[in-house]
């Protein structure tokens, strides 16, 4: 078994298409750096010339009267408590940034690494887990190897675990170079890591509409682990279901396509019928799990982090039982 | 070369992939706990018992805390005061939104505070101070407060009330396109009319004596010269002005004119509220109008 891992896992690194993958990864997160700095510098040069001053170096003055504002605020006893809440935390970051001489405006490695992840996992995330999984069965198929895989003394299943193993690897390959390369571009576009800044969480929805009176920061270096963690369940459900397809069909242009019209035809979908209340129970819908917690509101009711994670698990498991069943009985030698 | 990868590369991957699940297992994991709210770790624990100090308005010693502060502002000791009206000294509170809480104003006193400073100046009696404004509040919020019991213990207590309010719910109607604004206008004032009344009706059940000292507006909009938003705050400010002006004990401080020619001098960093000076000079104009205290 370790050794058809390793075989399995050989052989997708060596695929041409991870190495395309990684330069994709290269160019998007450069251009998304770049252009977040761009627009940083844009509108930081218009605040300055409607306030007529030549540059916000006074940083710490604004702060400092902000945070005045928000502790005089918290002195009123008749502010409601989900207020209250809110304007704790936002109290507790300034003086975060007070006390550590960091202007708040500006921008850290970390919250890139953060956004990069929160806007990629519903759509460029399943894109490169798709280009990666959707070939891993039907490339054999394609090129005849399987007939060499069958003929070996091993029960068909260990195959089809091996290979799942390996995509899982890959997966969690694929999320680590995310993190790294954006890191590292990202540092060395904004200068600072960032990871100790507090972030704002702990959003509940309750009866459909955002809850904050138990919000509280966590530190941005646990944030990114936690939305990281939320991108590998997300990679884990769509290789699974690619590998399914991958599996169902002997072409892997036909694999891919399916999965990608899927994908997307499933985020329309929800767009449309979002009323119907079927529609929760699509994949598309629960792959925005970072939401939950950056506190965005959701298009889609009735949706909560548990919910929808049980969700993409049953993707992934009844994807893994037809997977499995399919690869069992299924004729190889035609 | 393969056979190389194949030994000691991919127990590299391996080794990567029971560390990377180990973070993931426990960024699930902490993500769960803090969506569902139940982190019982270090930060929440003393934020909670920070929280509990001041969370409930009907707890005496928060009474007694916040009773204290105003003391301090103005320089002189308050001792705890009693519920009764008996408490020695003038009562004075604040309601409203941002400009009577005092957002922009360096001292946070806004023009309420600075108004009790001048008036401290020449009375001899004590004047106590507390402010219950709240930033963004539109009219609709302020008659939500009168709900509140504790609170109306506190306007019962008050001789002198300020109240600023109006400004965001006219506001409102500054996003929506100009054939819409007159129609959104006028059913917006006729309900914060309406709203005011209701206001007035409970704040008189309670206490009909206070003088309650009500702030015009002043130009939302100074960046640009927008004869249509002016010409409904004008409208705005007469409308009030005049209802005001009709009840009992009131007055109806306008500001239009006092920030005219002064934008760039009074207002604060963010464009929108007063600074120092422009709270400062409103608190003058207050003091010019108030009648004698005894």
């Amino acid at each position: 078994m370790y050794n058809l891992v390793g075989n399995e896992i050989l052989k997708l690194l060596m695929k041409k298409r991870l190495f395309v993958v990684f330069g994709i990864l290269l160019i998007l997160i450069g251009l998304f750096a770049y252009g977040e700095q761009y627009t940083r510098d844009r509108t930081e040069a218009r605040v300055a010339e409607q306030l007529g001053i030549d540059d916000i170096d006074d940083w710490r003055e604004i702060t400092n009267q902000q945070l005045r504002d928000l502790e005089r605020r918290l002195e009123n006893p008749f502010i409601p408590d989900e207020g209250r809440a809110s304007l704790e935390v936002r109290a507790e970051q300034l003086r975060y940034y007070l006390e550590k001489d960091i202007n708040p405006t500006t921008f850290s490695a970390g919250q890139f690494m953060s956004n990069f992840m929160e806007q990629s996992i519903f759509l460029f995330l399943p894109l490169l887990i798709i280009l990666l999984g959707a070939d891993i069965v039907s490339k054999e198929s394609t090129t005849g190897t399987i007939k060499l895989l069958m003929t070996r003394p091993v029960p068909r299943w260990k195959i089809l675990t091996s290979k799942v193993l390996a995509l899982m690897v890959l997966e969690m390959l694929v999320i680590f170079s995310m993190a790294g390369i954006s890191l590292i571009i990202a540092y060395f576009t904004f200068g600072s890591l960032g990871f100790g800044e507090p972030v704002i969480t702990g959003f509940r929805i309750v009866d459909g509409s955002l809850d904050t009176s138990n919000i509280r920061t966590v530190s941005l270096g646990v944030y990114n682990i936690m939305v990281y963690s939320m991108g590998y369940i997300v990679a884990f459900t769509i290789g699974k279901m690619a590998l399914m397809v991958s599996v169902l069909v002997k072409s892997t242009a036909a694999a891919i396509g399916i999965m990608m019209s899927s994908l997307i035809g499933g985020t329309f979908l929800s767009f449309f019928i979002g009323d119907w209340e079927l529609t929760r129970y699509l994949f598309n819908v629960n792959l925005q799990l970072t939401d939950f917690l950056s506190g965005s509101l959701q298009q889609v009711e009735g949706l909560s982090l548990g919910f929808s994670v049980a969700v993409l698990m049953a993707w992934a498991f009844g994807s893994m039982i037809i997977a499995y069943s399919v690869f069992q009985y299924k004729d190889f030698m035609d | 070369m393969l056979k190389f990868i194949k030994n000691y590369l991919w127990p590299v991957f391996l080794v990567l992939f029971i560390i990377g699940s180990g973070f993931f297992i426990y960024g699930v994991y902490y993500s769960f706990q803090i969506v569902s709210g139940d982190v019982t770790e270090e930060l929440s624990e003393n934020e909670v018992a920070d929280e509990n100090s001041d969370e409930d308005p009907g707890e005496v010693s928060t009474e007694d805390e916040i009773d204290a502060d105003p003391g301090d502002e103005n320089g002189a000791e308050t001792p705890a005061e009693e519920p009764a009206k008996a408490a020695p000294g003038l009562n004075f509170i604040s309601l409203g939104d941002s400009l009577a809480r005092g957002t922009g104003d360096d001292k946070g006193l806004g023009f309420s505070g600075r108004t009790v400073e001048i008036l401290q100046v020449s009375s001899e009696e004590e004047i106590n101070y507390r402010n219950f404004a709240v930033d963004g509040f539109q009219s609709l919020q302020l008659l939500e407060f009168f709900e509140n019991p504790d609170f109306l213990k506190e306007i019962g207590k008050a001789d002198g009330i300020f109240i600023s309010i109006g400004g965001n719910d006219l506001r409102t109607i500054q996003n929506l396109a100009s054939q819409e604004q007159e129609s959104a206008y006028n059913s917006l004032k006729k309900m914060y009319l309406e709203t005011l009344e209701e206001t007035f009706l409970l704040l008189r059940a309670e206490n009909p004596d206070a003088l309650v000292i009500f702030l015009g507006l002043y130009n939302l909009d100074y960046s640009e010269v927008n004869q249509d938003e002016t010409e409904f705050l004008l409208r705005w400010n007469a409308a009030t002005n005049q209802w005001i002006s009709l009840e009992k004990n009131a007055v109806f401080v306008p500001t239009y004119d006092l920030f005219q020619f002064q934008l760039e001098n009074f207002l604060s960093f963010d464009g929108l509220h007063p600074n120092d000076k422009g709270y400062q000079a409103i608190a003058e104009r207050i003091f010019e109008v108030l009648p004698s205290f005894e």
